[in-house]
């Protein structure tokens, strides 16, 4: 039974919950219209729709960004100022997210066991640590694994910018939740359209010829990984088909808005991400970059915070006046926070003790901060938050069952959030 | 050096048998020195049999302490005691060889010899019985009964008071919002103090002191969901602490933990290892609590000790009765999330999300209705409209943004009495369309961005009871349009550019 | 066409001959008119006689050029337009010699015994070995694991209709000696090895230096513990020495460096131990840092103020100008374009490996009670033993750790290569991961592990000679065995991994349908700028010369020249900005002779701060010639089209040979290639976008359907069935099955163009082109 519950879909899902009910309860469908009988405390009712997960790479250093430390000696040249929530202070490097300070939910409080990129990086992207024997998915393939797409044409799961190869991707899941990877937001998507000359019929008879020639290749090789090949064809055929491909092309976008949100690359993504979301897009991750400031930290964290600021600002308000704010939540995260103390090339190192993740939308309560660290941001004072209760706090948005068991195709059991616990108080 | 497997049961008996070397050899001592030295031959004869007695005792001592050592699963901490039961062992024999070539021979010198080695076999008897008694009553056992009872605190890992205790959890019952992870400051700076043990700590152990959602009488599993909840986080405790020697692979002590068989029947310190509701009485914690250089603190010095948070999820776990749940009753838990799910809706699921459009319910446990037609595929919307009617007071949210909607969608919109939530922005939506809203008493969300809606629309924006808030962004209301509604509903939230 | 062959001709201006290049006569698999083919070297050209050296029976042939193929006809006619074959003789391409792999027999004994541990595994487990492939699955195998191509028509024509008997291990010996080796070794590492040839690893870092000296260590076959040994015990400028590139690739991070040595080298992941004790392996916190301790004194800044920091001299004349220029007053740096403009000249003086005396120091929040927090730590070795006589010499310290690390007693060292480079041939370590092994991880077969241990060493870690040994075991010919990664165990040894080509062996693939003789096209020098300076490789940066060839008084005359043209420029581009963002201005007669002046400025000082020592263009040789051959009718496009054409024909070129890593849209970067940022970060997933190339690409669709060489070779079919044969040899390096045949014969003469682009199209969808059967 649990094998069926892998590739839970939205219908099968249904399935299932008949099947629990009646193993229960000992109700099924004769219970028709019956209120619920009680509510599980790890799962309710879904806030949020979508996810645009903002991912600074690398490890931002939180005392230069959302966690500023005006007294620590080697806070460096940075000030804090105030936002347009009383008693709340971030960073210079960040005015206009100061402005909308109402919209955001700041944790101070996270604290990771990973240390180095790669590793914090998987951490933070599927809540286990990293393994030689099983790759677990990522937040994107959960969502559209267990509550489904929600334009049937379009892929449920984007990345763009980072490489092809990021983490937290489809894991032991199936491949067809793979994220779609863009490495560039302007170039839209490539070879999307037939060739031309090539029509609907001739397509069928080239793909029932590439059939042909594998046929005793199939046969010789049912492997995971060819068959992975047939459902990336499968999806691919969805999307050449797709009405809503607009989605993709920037061009079709008023030049206003594209000002507001910046000429840089990141920029171009967010405004990408917002159309996708629009177009039924229900997870889309974003990279950014370069964070990893072991040298010069200040002037880094500068350049960088510059196109972040500008760019996460102008996409806020998009959602907020589309009213796609209140089911879309933005997350700004990271693998790690950066060392209090500068190094000998005026750099922070990498600090899991303490660093700082965003919220926004989606049903999380804007306006507020969670947990705090020390005087000078080396470790967590209170409420801590752990890399796992963080994406449980997530999912717990997108109403995905927390404690949910799921088992690999090698049998082995996984929850989405690694038993993390979802913050509540944010919400 | 091997020990026929038969012998193997008979090796606690080593505890018993040691004994005899020891009294043969003072026997021997008595009998040289302190007996009076009258009638030499009745006590040559004496003490030859007494020679002979204490090799042989020597020797199955020895056999039997090797036997135990396998039996017991002990290991290194037995290695120096094991080297000096060889010395004595040999002392005896060289003892014994002496004492013959004494009465053969019977000169001065040999008479030294064996008391030399006499002297020898003691010392060493003296050693390896020490360290015996060491194994068996602990270090420094001879002076114990004269040091004071010292408390046991738990070495620099103070327990978080604030971290709520499972009897808590108990009365929490009335108040869910029980349920949040904070984790208590103290936990947090004595886990940043405790660096690595926090590192190689699974993360589950963060999780381990959260209460967990209270479940009524009605769930049909025999178990209630949060001693599983208890149970998983003590089991863990003990994976990461105990199963090492009392496990599938070893057991010292005879003790194996990791199934309830064993578990609860306990191991050479008797069926106490866990006794359910009474923590004190159970040896594991007491065990765990010991000062890290107590001789039966577990686990042994030399390995990491149990984190505070570990030792509170055992406690609490064999507070509410050490339920040991099996497979069946853990994977029922995971169902709990439960949802009534009925014939008629699902039909209409499947229908709807065939045409590309998105009808689920409102949670997994919430039998209400959301739609999102805004992606039907083209040419569907209508037929789509139709199915949803099937909903009717089941629907709670509906999007048809971006859509162009037939002039009867909204003739129609009053099937849906308790719809919360509608977007149809982007939509062709116009004045006149938007009273037919009225109905909708419950219309709390109403998202109207890019549409042609003019301040001609406000009344009706007014006229609807529950509507909290309204997006107006890049549509025709103007400024004084949005002024007027919001001085008319203050608490109103009026989104616009 | 004109114009592509003009824009060939430009792209091939930068396409020759590597570094050291010697004179080398190329053989190569010629085609005549009926698709016989024979493997030998051009000799000479006279008349419309061709004369060859057969390469297997060593004798001279003439033969009309007439009676070959169009391609090689075309490539012959090219060599003698390029001044290379004369009536006497050939004076061959100008290729870098890739040093031959030592062909002893002894070595071959070796492969058997090999074969003989996994018969007993197999025994042991109860299994049985799988069959030896077909010499079609072989050839493409061979083909992709020795040199990460599919095999060219001729090449697989040539090798199908031998009948040696020991023709296989031929193939390997003539494979492991062909520049391909390189090619796809390079690929290994530079996955390995985080190279880049881009950004700021790139330039300033040295990355174009090292990859170019990457692939001269796999060309010359350096032993493997020497070239560990020169990277870690590296010393002074890239382009001096571009070892030093390993280090400064993790410039500013010498604790991380030290994880990636130990991951890479020993197999040992300590980031871990970083912070804090390891979880699950034993090493603790304090054994990382006394690790690290060892490399913690090699600095990749050089010490601007040190005495022996070459530009001393100069600069101190420099700051005397300048405080002369400010009334003898002391200069803040900002203010003084003297200054300015001359740091800006030294830059690349800023980046380089010296072995100084710098104490490690524990971390401030060291938890432990082994030592005191920011105590200083002596560096010590985590197993096995090391010379300590004289550690505090920076130098001496980093070469007893380089000694200490490839030594043969290290039998870690040993392990790790033995294990990566089984993996490199059947796709699956004999332990895995390859880089985290710890004391209780165990080799599927620890006998043949062992054995391949005694094997590395053997062979003195000549990895060229220990693949061969492996190439020829009966192991490497046998049918590929699916591993699932979510059972464990359930592979046995039954044979070499099923995998999914690596993203360079696709493009490679891919390039060789387009362009047969693609081994040997070189990328003779990257360039890379960083901050204006520029970077090329096989020369040093200007500076560097001049500290060389002027005089203190010289550098600083020109420096003060630059410095006006710095000032000038510096002055203008705030104007220029000015006009730029001011429409009106942009058009008016003043704007337009403000941004002309400030482009001229531009281009001045951008001139004297890379100065073109060396005054030649690399002019062109060769390489032209194998594009010309099978590039004559491209579809004619116009306009946007034709340009993107144009730049992707330029761009067929083997994956070592272009810049490291792709940027990203790039097909090899679709298909999976490493970004670089992590070791061994390249992925063989499938994703839609790579279906969406293969299914609607104009290089699908256009370029591989009409113009790729086994179309060329095809149009000189006579029969159909001849012609889709020589389709799927080209393609999928087999024989079209009888059905096959059938079913498309029809098609054929229907419409052979439709066809022809429908065939290629569906094999090029086929997944049996992406796998490694």
């Amino acid at each position: 039974m649990y094998d069926e519950l892998n590739q839970m879909d939205e219908l099968s899902r249904r399935k299932f919950i008949q099947y629990s009910a009646k193993a229960l309860l000992g109700v099924g469908l004769s219970s028709v219209g019956q209120t619920p009988m009680w509510a599980s405390e790890v799962v309710r009712k879904a806030t949020a729709k979508n996810v645009i997960y903002i991912y600074l790479s690398g490890g931002m250093s939180h005392i230069d960004t959302f966690d500023p430390k005006p007294d620590w000696k080697d806070q460096g040249p940075v000030q804090p100022i105030d936002t347009n929530v009383s008693g709340i202070q971030i960073s210079e490097y960040l005015p206009s997210l100061a402005k909308r300070m109402d919209k955001l939910a700041i944790i101070r409080s996270m604290y990771s066991n990973q240390g180095a990129h790669e590793q914090g990086n998987y951490f933070m992207h599927t809540s286990y640590e990293k393994r030689g024997t099983i790759r677990h998915p990522g937040l994107g393939a959960w969502l559209n694994s267990m509550s489904g797409k929600t334009n049937s044409t379009l892929p449920g799961n984007v990345r763009i910018g980072g490489s092809n190869n990021a983490q937290g991707g489809a894991g032991y899941l199936d491949s067809k939740y793979e994220p779609l990877h863009l490495g560039d937001p302007n170039a839209g998507l490539p070879h999307i359209n037939r060739y031309h000359g090539v029509d609907e019929t001739e397509m069928q008879e080239r793909m029932a010829l590439a059939e042909m020639m594998d046929l005793s290749f199939h046969q010789k090789y049912p492997s995971k990984k060819v068959r992975a090949y047939s459902d990336v064809y499968e999806e691919a055929m969805k999307l050449m088909s797709s009405k809503d491909l607009a989605a993709f092309d920037l061009s079709k976008e008023p030049s206003l808005s594209r000002k507001l949100y910046g000429e840089s690359r990141f920029g171009k993504s967010c405004l990408l991400a917002r159309r996708l979301v629009e177009h039924g897009v229900r997870f889309v991750e974003l990279t950014l970059g370069g964070w990893d400031t072991h040298n010069d930290n200040h002037d880094n964290v500068a350049q960088l915070t510059n196109p972040m600021d500008q760019s996460v600002s102008a996409l806020l308000d998009d959602l907020y006046y589309r009213g796609l704010l209140d089911e879309t939540l933005v997350v700004i995260g990271t693998e790690f926070g950066r060392t209090p103390e500068l190094n000998a090339n005026s750099g922070r190192n990498h600090h899991p003790n303490a660093f700082t993740c965003v919220l926004a939308g989606g049903g999380v309560k804007g306006g507020q901060v969670y947990g705090s660290t020390d005087e000078r941001g080396h470790s967590i004072a209170e409420n801590g938050v752990t890399v796992p209760n963080f994406n449980a706090t997530i999912a717990y948005a997108l109403g995905l069952p927390l404690d949910k068991v799921v088992h690999s195709p090698s049998g082995r059991p996984f929850q989405i959030a690694h038993k993390g616990q979802p913050v509540k108080a944010l919400f | 050096m091997t020990i026929p497997d038969f012998l193997y049961p008979f090796g606690p008996l080593h505890i018993v048998f040691l004994h005899l070397p020891i009294g043969g050899l003072i026997a021997i001592w008595f009998v040289l020195f302190v007996l009076p030295n009258q009638g030499q031959k009745h006590k040559d004869s004496v003490i030859g049999l007494l020679h002979l007695f204490l090799v042989f005792s020597t020797a199955l001592t020895i056999i039997l302490g090797l036997a135990y050592e396998v039996y017991g699963q002990y290991e290194e901490e037995l290695e120096l005691h094991e080297l000096w039961a060889y010395i004595f062992g040999g002392a005896v024999l060289v003892n014994f060889v002496l004492y013959w070539l004494h009465r053969v021979a019977g000169g001065n010198k040999t008479k030294l010899l064996y008391f030399l080695s006499l002297i020898v076999a003691t010392v060493a008897m003296l050693v390896t019985a020490h360290q015996g008694g060491e194994l068996v009553h602990g270090k420094g056992f001879l002076v114990k009964p004269f040091r004071g009872v010292e408390e046991a605190p738990i070495v620099n890992q103070p327990v978080a008071p604030e971290t709520p205790a499972p009897q808590v959890q108990v009365v929490e019952v009335e108040k869910p919002e029980g349920g949040s992870v904070e984790v208590s400051p103290e936990m947090d700076d004595s886990m940043v103090e405790m660096g690595d043990r926090m590192m190689d700590m699974d993360m589950d152990m963060m999780a381990v002191p959260t209460p967990v959602a209270p479940v009524p009488e009605v769930n049909a599993s025999t178990v209630s969901n949060e001693s599983i909840e208890l149970y998983e986080a003590a089991e863990l405790v003990f994976k990461n602490n105990c199963y090492n020697c009392h496990g599938a692979t070893k057991q010292k002590g005879n003790l194996r933990l990791d199934n309830e068989g064993s578990a609860f029947s306990g191991g050479d310190s008797g069926p106490v290892s866990i006794v359910p509701h009474d923590v004190e009485g159970s040896l594991v914690v007491e065990r765990m609590r010991l000062p890290r250089d107590h001789d039966d603190a577990m686990p042994p010095e030399k390995k990491p000790p149990v984190s505070a948070e570990g030792i509170e999820a055992v406690i609490a776990w064999i507070q509410v009765g050490a339920i040991w749940p099996d497979m069946r009753e853990r994977d029922k838990r995971m169902l709990k999330y439960v949802e009534i799910d009925d014939e008629q809706t699902a039909a209409i699921f499947e229908k709807v999300n065939a045409i590309g459009a998105k009808a689920e319910y409102n949670s997994w446990d919430d039998a209400r209705v959301r739609v999102d037609l805004s992606f039907t595929d083209t040419g569907q919307l209508e037929r789509a409209i139709e199915l949803i009617n099937g909903f009717g007071d089941k629907l709670i949210w509906l999007d048809v943004s971006g859509r162009e909607l037939p002039k009867t969608f909204y003739k129609q919109i009053n099937k849906f009495p308790n719809l919360e939530r509608l977007h149809i922005d982007g939509t062709d939506v116009n004045d006149t369309d938007l009273k037919a809203l009225s109905y909708l008493s419950k219309l709390s969300y109403l998202n109207l961005f890019d549409t042609r809606v003019t301040d001609d629309s406000v009344a009706a924006l007014l006229a609807l009871p529950s509507l909290q808030k309204v997006f107006l962004g890049e549509s025709k209301v103007t400024k004084a349009g949005v002024q007027k509604l919001m001085k008319a509903k203050p608490d109103m939230e009026v989104i616009h550019q | 066409m004109l114009s592509i062959k003009k824009s060939i001709f430009y792209a091939t201006l930068t396409i020759i001959v590597g570094i050291t290049s010697t004179l080398s006569v190329s053989a190569r698999i010629f085609t005549n008119l009926e698709g016989k083919t024979i493997d030998a070297e051009l000799n000479s050209f006279e008349g419309d006689q061709v004369r060859f050296k057969n390469l297997a029976d060593g004798r001279i042939y003439k033969l009309p050029l007439a009676t070959l193929s169009l391609k090689d006809q075309s490539f012959i006619r090219n060599e003698q337009k390029a001044g290379r074959l004369t009536l006497t003789g050939y004076k061959g391409l100008n290729l870098p010699v890739v040093s031959p792999v030592k062909k002893s027999d002894l070595h071959i004994n070796a492969s058997q015994q090999i074969d003989q541990f996994l018969a007993i595994y197999q025994q042991s487990k109860g299994v049985k070995p799988e069959s030896i492939v077909d010499d079609a699955t072989y050839l493409r195998r061979a083909y992709l694991k020795i040199i990460g191509r599919i095999p060219t028509h001729a090449e697989a024509v040539h090798f199908l209709d031998n009948a040696t008997p020991d023709k296989r291990r031929q193939l390997v010996d003539k494979l492991l000696d062909s520049p391909g080796y390189v090619s796809h070794n390079f690929n290994l590492w530079a996955d390995v090895l985080r190279v880049k040839t881009t950004g700021r690893e790139g330039s300033r870092f040295g990355g174009i230096f090292y990859a170019q000296w990457l692939k001269d260590q796999l060309r010359e076959n350096v032993p493997y513990d020497e070239f560990v040994a020169s990277l870690i015990t590296a010393e002074g400028y890239p382009w001096d020495n571009p070892a030093t590139a390993y280090y400064l690739r993790d410039f500013g991070m010498p604790l991380d460096n030290m994880s990636m040595t130990a991951q890479i080298f020993l197999g040992t992941q300590l980031q871990c131990a970083q912070c804090h004790n390891h979880p699950t392996d034993k090493w603790t916190q304090k054994e990382f840092y006394e690790l690290s301790a060892f490399t913690y004194g090699i600095s990749t800044r050089m010490d601007q103020k040190s005495p022996n920091f070459k530009a001393q001299p100069v600069m101190k004349k420099i700051q005397e100008l300048a405080r002369k220029e400010n009334g003898g007053k002391k200069v803040k740096y900002n203010d003084n374009y003297t200054m300015r403009a001359a740091k800006e000249f030294m830059q690349p003086l800023q980046w380089g490996v010296e072995h100084v005396q710098k104490p490690l120091k524990l971390p401030h929040d060291y938890q432990y009670d082994d030592s005191p927090p920011k105590s200083v730590v002596e560096p010590s070795i985590l197993f096995g033993e090391l010379d300590t006589t004289e550690l505090h010499n920076p130098t001496a310290r980093v070469e007893s750790y380089a000694d200490w690390m490839v030594s043969r007693n290290n039998d870690r060292f040993t392990k790790v290569i033995a294990n990566r480079m089984w993996k490199h041939v059947m796709g699956k370590g004999l332990i895995e991961p390859v880089d985290n092994l710890t004391d209780e991880s165990l080799a599927e077969s620890p006998e043949l592990m062992a054995f391949l241990e005694s094997l590395m060493k053997g062979v003195d870690y000549d990895l060229k000679q220990y693949l061969r040994v492996l190439y020829n075991t009966d192991h490497f010919q046998r049918t590929a065995v699916i591993d699932n990664p979510d059972l464990d165990d359930d592979y046995n040894l039954e044979g070499p991994i099923f995998q999914r080509m690596s993203s360079e062996q696709i493009w490679d693939s891919i390039a060789t349908l387009m362009t047969p003789d693609i081994d040997q096209i070189f990328q003779q020098s990257y360039t890379a700028s960083n901050q204006g300076n520029l970077y090329e490789t096989g020369k040093r940066p200007a500076v560097a010369v001049f500290l060389e060839e002027k005089t203190p008084a010289e550098f600083v005359d020109y420096i003060k020249v630059f410095a006006g043209k710095y000032k000038a420029y510096n002055e203008l581009r705030s104007d220029a900005s000015a006009v730029k963002n001011d429409p009106k201005l942009k058009n008016s007669e003043e704007g337009k002779e403000i941004l002309h002046t400030y482009r001229e400025a531009t281009t001045e000082w951008r001139a004297m701060l890379n100065p073109n020592l060396d005054g030649d263009a690399d002019e062109e040789q060769m390489g032209m010639s194998m594009m010309m051959s099978n590039t004559q009718m491209l579809p004619e496009r116009r306009g946007k089209g034709k340009k993107f054409q144009e730049k992707w024909m330029k761009g067929i070129r083997r994956a070592s040979e272009l810049q490291s890593p792709q940027a990203s849209g790039h097909l090899l970067e679709v298909f999976g290639q490493s970004d670089r940022m992590l070791i061994e970060n390249a992925d063989d997933g499938g994703n839609v976008l790579q279906a969406l190339f293969l299914m609607n690409s104009w290089q699908t669709n256009g370029l591989l359907a009409s113009n790729s060489a086994p179309v060329v070779e095809a149009r000189l079919a006579e029969t159909v069935e001849q012609k889709i044969e020589t389709l799927y040899i080209g393609f999928l390096s087999r024989k079209p099955t009888q059905a096959e045949t059938d079913a498309l014969i029809e098609y054929y003469k229907k419409d052979p163009r439709k066809a022809r682009e429908r065939i290629i199209w569906a094999m090029m969808n086929t997944q049996q082109f992406l796998f490694i059967q």
